[in-house]
């Protein structure tokens, strides 16, 4: 932090042809916000005039579990293999020195504020049916919930079963796959569900996928696969995700 | 549409807040930067009458995103304040095995 005014100077220098870019990207969204063209045209209509075979009353819900749920499969899988791509690179070197014990303040915030964000979450999911929330937003309040109870390394996560956490992972994705593809055991297209079996079929989606989101953004932050079960090696005693000291 | 003067501030802010992440050398300063930049994101996106959207900002660009950075730089710097991103042509002074 003790760079002379020379060094600020020279680092400016550097940054000038960055500033005439994003300049140029700004001009040019703007011409492109600001020029006459012809009227936006969105697939409101459509949605609206297949809403009720949806089998939901949000469009937002309607179009990312049913019309375009190719989309949202995909986006579920990206997750997935974002924790598989983690859990597969090798521990660093550099170890980070060990995490003072947390304080009250964060143990009283985890216990006031973890069952809340449970809370809020399953709201979100339900209100994803007919207004905003949703699957995404409800598991990412989950994730925030479990990084919070990792931040201390809480006694609540050494609770947890441990072969339990892979299966929760690819609860998500893979009960989306079984969906998808019950639907051409039925003799319709892959993904294609209707209005009266659709609303179970989105409000199961949506939980199990609000569950796995959850758990693989906690895992992310975590950071790498936990010592348990899952590598054969039993060590009951020590916390599911100790750092490596 | 109207453009209000909030709308107005609320531009400026996500533009000077852009700059002022890219040009940070304070790697922590940057997240910090960059967490208040999704705030702001958020509010837009609820200006712009999208709360699926804002919701999701708030929750995964925002806040586990930052949580995820400050885990990363936690693990790449060792957690000192106030150490900052190397310029290019300087020695990297500790060598690690």
């Amino acid at each position: 932090m003790t760079k002379g005014p020379s060094k600020t100077a020279s680092a400016l220098k550097r940054q000038w042809p960055l500033a005439l870019l994003l300049v140029l990207l700004f001009t040019a969204l703007a011409w492109a916000y600001l020029a006459p063209g012809p009227a936006a045209v969105g697939l409101a209509a459509q949605v609206d005039a297949s809403l009720t075979a949806s089998g939901v009353s949000s469009r937002v819900t309607a179009v990312l579990l049913n019309f375009r749920a190719y989309d949202t499969l995909l986006e579920c899988f990206v997750i997935f293999l974002g924790v598989m791509v983690v859990w597969s690179l090798r521990p660093t070197t550099v170890t980070a020195p060990r995490q003072p014990q947390a304080g009250a303040i964060l143990s009283s915030l985890e216990r006031l504020l973890v069952p809340l964000m449970v809370l809020v979450a399953g709201y979100l999911l339900w209100a994803g049916s007919n207004q905003a929330g949703g699957a995404f937003q409800a598991g990412a309040i989950l994730g925030g919930a479990g990084v919070l109870l990792l931040l201390d390394s809480s006694p609540l996560l050494a609770r947890l079963p441990k072969g339990g956490l892979v299966w929760g992972i690819c609860l998500g994705p893979f009960y989306f796959l079984v969906v998808a593809v019950a639907a051409m055991l039925r003799g319709r297209h892959f993904l294609e569900y209707r209005a009266p079996e659709a609303t179970l079929a989105i409000v199961t989606l949506e939980a199990t996928a609000a569950f796995s989101i959850g758990l693989c953004l906690a895992t992310l932050f975590a950071g790498r696969q936990p010592q348990g079960k899952s590598r054969g090696e039993n060590s009951a005693h020590s916390p599911a995700w100790e750092e490596d000291s | 549409m109207v453009v209000n003067a909030f709308d107005i501030c609320l531009c400026l802010t996500l533009a000077w807040l852009a700059w002022q992440v890219l040009r940070s050398h304070d790697l922590f300063k940057a997240v910090v930067l960059f967490i208040s930049f999704g705030m702001l994101m958020a509010l837009s996106w609820v200006r712009l009458q999208a709360p699926d959207l804002a919701l999701a900002e708030a929750a995964i660009g925002s806040g586990l995103t930052g949580a995820l950075f400050l885990s990363a730089l936690q693990r790449v710097t060792g957690n000192k304040r106030g150490e900052r991103r190397l310029d290019r042509n300087e020695e990297r002074h500790d060598k690690r095995a």
